[in-house]
Formats: structure tokens, C-alpha cells, sequence
């Protein structure tokens, strides 16, 4: 056989492994978009739409607050409200960047050197919202 | 897919085999002992983890590149491919162990063993520097280990280890400034670098840059942080060119390679860049054939040139397709369990990094486009180290994915009722 047969056989086989590759990962792509392990919940209800979302965080830092530079977006009339969560495995740390909140009717104003423990079912209200965080448990 | 790998396998060692004439019967026998490896590795793959295609895909890809590794090495020397053959064994022992203490245990996240690895990094960089009697670069040596290799196996679990710290600490007391486990990491990187200066090592010094300016950008929250952060990258990367001569030369070719070819202290540097556009077309989409690139145009056309002489002997066509193979291995790299620690996510992710960045520096300084790193291509490149280095990447990878995951649920029990 000659070697331009051989080459030729060569370039074909790779070329079906590298469509194979490419299927494969598009495959194993698809099956996790999750970043990391859902450690938290958040539940998010507003009293003036009446709507409750659930979302699920993972290790890490979130921006919460109006516009989309924020990682975790919401509606808001009135005064500005930014938060900064630092999630954890244990804990939760929030820090309030703009405006105020009310965590078990203690009132936190903006500071950014505070850093205020979250636990299970802590409740944070501002404006018309109410975020609830829930530990997710290991078997 | 291992039907047509196994295909693929018969064809270039026939191919190469036909192509060098001239060896004797007992550096054939360790071509074909070497492929048959290879095959023997994906009949394993494939019996083991068929249905597992986030692992078996990945090895395939190790196995495709590696094996067009084995005929750029038949092509160069009876040494060459008989010391790809050792590196093999090693690689394939190395490829277990890494795999079975990342599927298996945790050992790996202890806090002690990672400040020894922390410790580690550094101390290798000077004691080589002061021990080898290279000029240094890429071929200092510290135990046999070039250290380009040896420093980047231990790189990521130092970087994992500062990104899976608790982030409650944060420069002036203010949570929006840096934190100090990134700035830990920077700094760190920062002793790396006057590590790689001393050694003359830069290609090191730019996969780890680029590599901890990714994380970085990843993890940093604060936009004036960040812009801060490029400006000083910029000012470090210009006093490096005007600091280090060879750096210097590099940059001076690759600004203008025309001046530099008529510059008698550039010309030879230049050299190879030039022949690559001189021949090119007559490269062209099939080659010239296995064997063809002489080494007195490239001394290191096994390792450090490897896009050249896949152009000029395996034609355009396997060039290109070796590359898509190279950045679907990366891409693979970057899929991650859902299910995975901050430990795992930063390790894998810096893991991926590291293949990336040195695969786009190899390509780059082969088309004279990019500073010349001298930075080899994942398994087709012949030098022991680094590729032990990348097997233990894809180890990782494959022991982290393949690791039992804590299962969650919901934690449903004391629900409390809507109370405002």
C-alpha cells in the first residue's frame, strides 16, 4: 500500500476522532452547567408583587441589589439597597454596601467593614423583600 | 471511537515507519512496542470507563496526541524515541498513583501538605538555580525534574489551596477591596517570579501569570482592583523586556522580523521564524514528508517547534487537526461535577489553565506571532517533565470528576411559617 494511502487514512481517522471529541464534550457540557456545590437557599419573597423565588447558592461571593451588575438582581422603588453575601459552608457573611436592612429587627446601616453572620433561617427585610437563606443538609 | 483511534494508531506508525528508513531492528521493535502501549492503554480506557465519556474522552485525547508524539520522536532519533519510550512507563505509573490518591482520598486538601508545597515551589527555583551548572532557562534540573515541570505540578493545589480559604479577611477591614487569600495568591506568585528571574526561567513565569491573572479576574469583585492589577501586569511585563537580554531579543523579532534578520546578533534567533514564512506554501496541505525538516534549521524541532515540523513533514491538514485535538483537551479540562469543593473547582480550573496557556505560547511563538517562549505541546513534544506534568493534570481531572460526591437535599425539617 503506499505511503499517500496510508497518509490519507491517517487524516480521515483523525478527523473522525476529532468529531467524535467534539461531540463527546458538547455532550458532557450539556449535562452540568451547575458551578460548584449548592451549599445554601435563598428565598426571595416581595410582599408588593406577592412573588417567592428560590435560588441556590454555591461557595463564594454574590453582589445582591437594582441593575444588572449584580449577581442576584432585584426590582426596587426608594431608596438604594445593595448587599454583599459571602457564602460559605457554615455561614453566611452579608455586608450591606448601600442603604439599610433589618435582620431580626436589628436595623444595619450601609458599612463595609462590617461583616454580619447569616444562620439557618436568618430573615433579612428591606423595602417590600424578605430573603431567607436555608442550609442545604448532607446525607 | 476506539476503533477508529486504533485505526488512526496502525496508519501513522506505518506512515512514519515507511517514511525513516535506515534504524536498526531494535529501535523498530520500540516504535511498535510503544504504539502497542498505547493501543493496550485504550483498550483499557475503553473496557474501564466506556460509559464514563467525561473521563474516557480526555485519555483518548492524551492517547492521540501522545502517539503523534512517539513518530515525531521515531523521526528525530533512535535517543528520541527510545527516551519516549521511558517517559512513557513513567508517565503511565504517574497517571495511577495521581489518579487513585485524587479519586480516593483527600490527602491531597490537608493544610500541612499544601504549606509544604507553598514552601516547596520557591526553595526548588533557588536551590536549583545555585546547584545546576546550566546557564539556566528550561534545562535546569533540580533531581533529574526540569523545574518548568516540576513547579507547575505543584502550582495549582498552592493556587487551590489560597482560593478555598476562607474569605473573611479583606484589606483595609473593607469588604469591597482585595481579599486576603488572593492577595496571598498574588503575592506568592510575585516570590514565583523573582524565583523564575533568578533562573532565567520566563516561560514559567508567563503560564504562571497568565494562569493567576485568570483566577484572579475570576475571583476579584472590585473593578478599580482589577484595573489596578492590568497596570502593574503592564509595567512588570516592559521591565521585564528592558531588564532580561533575551526577553529583549524576543521582543525584537517578533516587533520586527525583518530588521532582526539582517541584525547579525538576531539573525540566527530570527532564523527560524523566517523559514517557517519562506517555505510555507511549499509546505503545503499534506507536507513534505515524515523526516524532511532538517535539525540544522531547528535544533529542537521535537520539542520546542513542534507546529513547525508538523507542517513542513505531516502537512497542514494533521496540523491543524493535532491543534483542535489540543483545544478540545482543554475544553474538557474546563468541565467540571457540579458537586465539587471550592478546592476541587480551583485546582481543576488551574489545572486547565496551565495546558491552555501553554498550548496558545507553543502555537504562538512557532508562528513568530508571540514572544518565543520555548514551551513544548502537550505529549507530542518530547521532554519527560513537562510531559509528567501534563499526565498529572489529566490524573487530576479525571480522579476529581470521577470522585463520589457528598449528596445534598434540601434541608426540609423546621420549615417555618410566613411571618413578616
Amino acid at each position: 500500500m503506499s505511503i499517500v494511502i496510508i497518509q490519507l487514512i491517517c487524516i480521515l481517522s483523525l478527523l473522525i476522532l476529532v468529531c467524535c471529541i467534539y461531540f463527546n464534550i458538547r455532550g458532557i457540557h450539556k449535562e452540568s452547567r451547575v458551578l460548584g456545590k449548592a451549599l445554601w437557599e435563598l428565598e426571595v419573597r416581595n410582599r408588593s408583587y406577592g412573588t417567592s423565588e428560590k435560588l441556590e447558592l454555591s461557595e463564594g461571593t454574590y453582589f445582591l441589589g437594582k441593575g444588572f451588575i449584580n449577581d442576584i438582581t432585584l426590582k426596587m422603588k426608594g431608596e438604594k439597597v445593595r448587599l454583599y453575601l459571602n457564602v460559605q459552608k457554615d455561614k453566611i457573611y452579608l455586608s450591606v454596601l448601600d442603604g439599610a436592612v433589618r435582620i431580626q429587627n436589628v436595623t444595619h446601616r450601609s458599612n463595609k467593614e462590617s461583616q454580619i453572620a447569616i444562620g439557618d433561617y436568618d430573615r433579612i427585610c428591606f423595602q417590600d423583600y424578605q430573603l431567607q437563606f436555608k442550609r442545604k443538609k448532607v446525607i | 471511537m476506539l476503533f477508529f483511534y486504533l485505526i488512526y494508531s496502525v496508519a501513522l506508525w506505518f506512515w512514519t515507519n515507511n517514511s525513516i528508513q535506515g534504524y536498526d531492528a531494535t529501535c523498530r521493535v520500540s516504535y511498535v512496542f510503544l504504539v502497542a502501549g498505547f493501543m493496550v492503554c485504550s483498550f483499557l480506557v475503553f473496557a474501564l470507563w466506556r460509559k464514563d465519556k467525561a473521563v474516557s474522552t480526555g485519555i483518548f485525547v492524551a492517547l492521540i496526541l501522545a502517539n503523534m508524539g512517539a513518530s515525531i520522536a521515531y523521526r528525530t532519533s533512535e535517543i528520541a524515541l527510545n527516551g519516549y519510550l521511558e517517559d512513557f512507563k513513567i508517565m503511565a505509573i504517574a497517571f495511577l498513583i495521581v489518579y487513585v490518591v485524587i479519586r480516593f482520598t483527600t490527602i491531597y486538601q490537608m493544610t500541612v501538605l499544601n504549606w509544604i508545597c507553598i514552601g516547596s515551589l520557591p526553595l526548588i527555583l533557588l536551590i536549583t538555580r545555585f546547584t545546576d551548572d546550566v546557564n539556566g532557562g528550561a534545562y535546569l534540573e533540580f533531581f533529574g525534574l526540569q523545574i518548568f515541570g516540576l513547579v507547575l505540578i505543584g502550582y495549582p493545589f498552592v493556587a487551590a489551596h489560597f482560593m478555598a480559604m476562607p474569605q473573611n479577611r479583606y484589606l483595609f477591614k473593607n469588604v469591597r477591596s482585595l481579599p486576603v487569600n488572593l492577595l496571598s495568591l498574588l503575592s506568592y506568585t510575585f516570590v514565583l517570579f523573582v524565583g523564575c528571574g533568578i533562573c532565567n526561567e520566563f516561560g514559567l513565569l508567563l503560564v504562571v501569570a497568565l494562569s493567576t491573572t485568570v483566577i484572579f479576574f475570576l475571583r476579584c469583585r472590585n473593578w478599580k482592583t482589577k484595573v489596578l492589577y492590568s497596570v502593574l501586569c503592564m509595567a512588570g511585563a516592559f521591565l521585564v523586556t528592558l531588564v532580561a537580554s533575551h526577553v529583549n531579543d524576543r521582543v525584537e523579532i517578533w516587533l520586527n522580523l525583518k530588521a532582526a534578520a539582517e541584525n547579525p546578533h538576531l539573525a540566527t534567533k530570527a532564523e527560524t521564524v523566517l523559514y517557517l514564512f519562506r517555505n510555507f506554501l511549499r509546505m503545503g496541505w499534506y507536507g513534505n514528508g515524515i523526516g524532511n525538516l532538517s535539525p540544522a534549521y531547528y535544533k529542537t524541532l521535537n520539542n520546542d517547534h513542534i507546529v513547525v515540523t508538523l507542517l513542513n513533514d505531516y502537512g497542514a491538514i494533521i496540523t491543524i487537526l493535532v491543534l483542535a485535538v489540543g483545544i478540545l483537551f482543554v475544553k474538557w479540562m474546563l468541565y467540571e461535577k457540579g458537586s465539587l469543593n471550592l478546592y476541587d473547582r480551583y485546582l481543576n480550573i488551574t489545572c486547565a489553565l496551565i495546558v491552555g496557556f501553554i498550548m496558545l505560547l507553543h502555537v504562538a511563538s512557532n508562528l513568530g506571532s508571540f514572544v518565543t517562549a520555548g514551551v513544548g505541546f502537550p505529549w507530542v513534544s518530547d521532554g519527560g517533565t513537562t510531559n509528567l506534568m501534563f499526565t498529572v493534570m489529566l490524573a487530576i481531572h479525571c480522579g476529581i470528576n470521577k470522585k463520589e460526591g457528598a449528596d445534598y437535599e434540601d434541608f426540609c425539617e423546621n420549615e417555618e411559617t410566613d411571618e413578616w
